[in-house]
């Protein structure tokens, strides 16, 4: 059994009923800060009373109430319902009145919490198994279900300390009821209390306190005192435990070279804490119910990157060996990427008085071998795809370099602020560049594409910026346009209109688009000079391709970009990556003035969500 | 089932003497030793199997109930599903749990077992979970709890 569906409404910043698909193994629910990934985890503990949460009460901030709205909306009250699936046989039986009449294998759980307190300031709760909330509630079938959390900010040194409730003595506890060690402990700390009594120094002091007492009360009031070292009951000696550790696996090392926690790295005490609850997890395999969800807020926190892989990995197969259902939020790119896409939410909030949207990625229509090759990418750049308010994808690495700084320039002209060049960037729309390393923008724009229909794709704007690339001899201006072999060019009229995605085209490629527009060829050309090592007719080419460039009409303009595309093409000479860097470096001074060809300002300005004035207002500057 | 016939085959040599030390080897109550050869024929009878206890009034019959159950309650293992005594009344059922329990020493009477009336059980476990699907009620706010008093709708299955 596991919980199939989440659904919320009222609560927090869910106004609108929400449904949150859960998968039966491992969910990564991933989104930006105020996305409402806690509010998820929260209303799990929330329904399912978890220890550290449950007896919480509720304030009223938890009812959703509407921002920089004149009208204060606040809800009446709010409803969280947990749907779960594959019941076997026994849990069909313990969970009877839970059952769907439909579906035998599923069952539900309802909570409503109304927003109105009771004489003692408490908000009136109804909690229900079922379709009827008249039916019998079994407070015993209720608790079977083990809630277990991890919060973000763990401070694992003090949760394994040695006090009441300790997560080690909870362990022990559970692990007590089958192995009758109760007896066992405490034989052995009576008997070592005995010893140590023994001893003449205690005995010894113990006889000097007594005598003392009784020379000043006399023989008739005095009281009888005896000295302990510890408590024998089995509670208290399980909560005097403490871990230690060793940097080092090694069976010979005695218990004294072992270590105090405070001692230990941040990551490591929290690799402790997390194995300690889930080795709790873990002791209830053979109880006859045991539906046990885990619930991790951010499990990067204080872990090295290669770390957090092979955490992950390992919480995926403790989740499908175990079977326990595990719930996770992370910011991550790490962990993103290094798990399997069907297990992804993605969670995007989109306007502050609407429920956040919540993605599937399993939903979105990947086929299998697009899901693969995102798979396979992901893996390799761990990319921030999937954090990003915006994204626009590139071909290769020369646009990657180079269209963050062109942005900050579109940017700049399209705000029309005084502000200098470089206060604009596109992290501040958090618009991300996403370099492909080919031109397999289907398998990109798939996850976005069907965004209009409710968690079928992301809504966030993706824009694709690609080449035209006509035959190789073709030069191309404007009025002399040549025929495309770019494959995915068919995506354009098919993206027309979409809402999500977009794909921009140049005339031949980018280099050469760049180079034709403005005077961007003498920036580009010096930069090309730059680079290259030699003093022959090739500079000598150049200089004076430079000097007469401007009286060029605009078919010999062509030819010379393409002169100077195929010098930077061939690295031998250049190379498009090393030109891409220096260029990128040139333009950071924002004294070199330089043009934007119409196509990236485009992409760049409906990436970031502002074209709707740039295709009225602003002159466009493509081609002279 | 053949492992329960033989088992029976068992309780029923067991000599009467016996078959009270056993019972009071599970409950440990010195009441047990006062009970008849019957009762305890009674109190071990399979649970698996049917049976039909008939006696005059006060000659001990819920007396007999309520150590029948504290006994199969004290054996007990599984931890989902347990043993429903229905009664007619709320007083007969409160009573033969508080019998049950006087014999269940620091154990108690609760989930997963059930004592109460039969119409509490069928409305706890059978007619609220799943009335709806006989009487097609399609309920308000996800809930389809029948009730017989409801704004402006008294229910068809009400005329039925």
């Amino acid at each position: 059994m596991y919980i199939s569906k989440l659904v919320i409404e009222g609560y927090r910043c869910f106004n609108e009923k929400t449904e949150i698909p859960l998968n039966e193994g491992l969910t990564v629910i991933l989104g930006e800060n105020g996305s409402g990934k806690s509010a998820i985890i929260d209303a799990i503990r929330l329904i399912l009373n978890e220890d550290e949460f449950g007896n919480v009460k509720i304030t009223e901030k938890e009812f959703w109430h509407s921002i920089g709205n004149t009208k204060n909306e606040i809800r009446s009250n709010f409803t969280i319902d947990l749907i779960f699936s594959g019941l076997n046989e026994k849990e069909q039986l313990a969970y009877l009145p839970w059952l769907n009449p439909n579906d035998l294998c599923s069952a539900s759980l309802h909570l409503k919490v109304q927003n109105k307190t009771n004489s003692r300031n408490q908000y009136k709760r109804e909690l229900w198994g079922g379709n009827s909330s008249s039916s019998i509630f079994e407070w015993d079938t209720y608790n079977s279900i083990q809630c277990t959390y991890l919060p973000p900010l763990r401070d694992a040194e003090q949760r394994l300390r040695a006090v009441r409730g300790s997560r080690l003595a909870r362990l022990i506890t559970k692990m007590e009821s089958k192995n009758n060690a109760r007896e066992r402990l405490e034989d052995i700390v009576k008997q070592n209390n005995k010893e140590l009594l023994k001893d003449e120094l205690i005995v010894k002091a113990k006889d000097n306190i007594k005598n003392r007492l009784i020379e000043s009360l006399g023989e008739q009031l005095a009281q009888d005192i005896s000295v302990s070292f510890s408590e024998t009951r089995f509670e208290r000696i399980i909560e005097n435990l403490k871990l230690l550790f060793y940097p080092l696996l090694d069976n010979e090392v005695s218990v004294e070279e072992f270590r105090e926690l405070s001692e230990n790295s941040l990551g490591y005490n929290n690799l402790i804490y997390l194995a300690t609850v889930l080795a709790e997890l873990e002791q209830t395999e053979e109880n006859e119910l045991s539906t046990r969800i885990l619930l991790i807020e951010e499990p990067e926190a204080h872990l090295h990157p290669q770390l957090q892989t092979k955490l992950l990995e390992y919480i995926e197969k403790q989740a499908r060996i175990s079977g326990v259902q595990v719930i996770v939020t992370t910011h991550s790119p790490i962990i993103a990427s290094s798990v399997d896409l069907n297990n992804i939410l993605v969670v995007k909030r989109t306007d502050f008085n609407n429920s956040p949207t919540i993605v599937p990625l399993k939903n979105v229509g990947l086929t299998p071998k697009q899901k693969f090759f995102l798979q396979r990418w992901m893996d390799i750049t761990k990319s921030t795809l999937l954090f990003a308010r915006g994204v626009i994808l590139v071909e290769g690495i020369a646009e990657g370099l180079v269209i963050p700084e062109l942005a900050k320039r579109v940017l700049h002209k399209y705000l029309n602020s005084k502000k200098k060049i470089s206060d604009y960037s596109l992290e501040e729309y958090s618009v991300s560049v996403i370099n492909m390393g080919g031109i397999y923008f289907e398998s990109f724009f798939q996850l976005f594409m069907n965004a209009e229909e409710q968690g079928k794709g992301i809504p966030i704007r993706c824009a694709g910026i690609t080449d035209c690339d006509p035959k190789e001899s073709d030069t191309p201006y404007v009025g002399n346009e040549c025929e495309c072999n770019n494959p995915a060019l068919k995506l354009q009229m098919i993206l027309k209109d979409n809402k999500y995605c977009r794909l921009y085209s140049n005339s031949k490629t980018f280099e050469y688009d760049l180079a034709l527009c403005g005077n961007n060829f003498l920036v580009m050309v010096d930069t090309f000079l730059e680079i290259l090592e030699t003093d022959g007719s090739i500079r000598e080419d150049f200089e004076k391709y430079k000097k007469e460039f401007i009286r060029k009409t605009d078919s010999e303009k062509a030819k010379i970009a393409k002169c100077l595309l195929d010098r930077i093409d061939n690295p031998k000479l250049c190379g498009k990556g090393l030109f891409a860097q220096h260029l990128a470096y040139k333009l950071a001074n924002e004294e070199i003035e330089f043009t934007v060809p119409n196509y990236i300002e485009k992409a760049i300005l409906w990436a970031c969500n502002l074209n709707e004035r740039s295709e009225s207002n602003v002159p466009t500057n493509s081609g002279n | 089932m053949k492992g329960v016939k033989v088992m029976y085959q068992q309780i029923l040599e067991i000599k009467p003497i016996n078959k009270l030390d056993l019972i009071y080897s599970v409950l440990n109550n010195e009441d047990i030793k006062r009970l008849s050869p019957e009762q305890a024929t009674f109190i071990l009878h399979p649970i698996n199997r049917d049976c039909f206890l008939s006696a005059c009034p006060g000659s001990g019959k819920t007396h007999s109930v309520g150590i029948k159950i504290a006994y199969e309650i004290q054996n007990w293992i599984s931890k989902i599903s347990g043993i429903a005594v229905l009664s007619f009344t709320k007083n007969a059922a409160e009573e033969i749990k508080n019998r049950a329990n006087r014999f269940l020493g620091n154990l108690n009477v609760s989930h997963p077992h059930f004592v109460g009336t039969i119409d509490s059980w069928l409305h706890s476990y059978i007619f609220h979970p799943f009335g709806s699907v006989v009487t097609r009620y399609k309920g308000a706010e996800g809930d389809v709890s029948h009730k017989l008093i409801q704004d402006g709708n008294h229910g068809t299955w009400l005329k039925n």
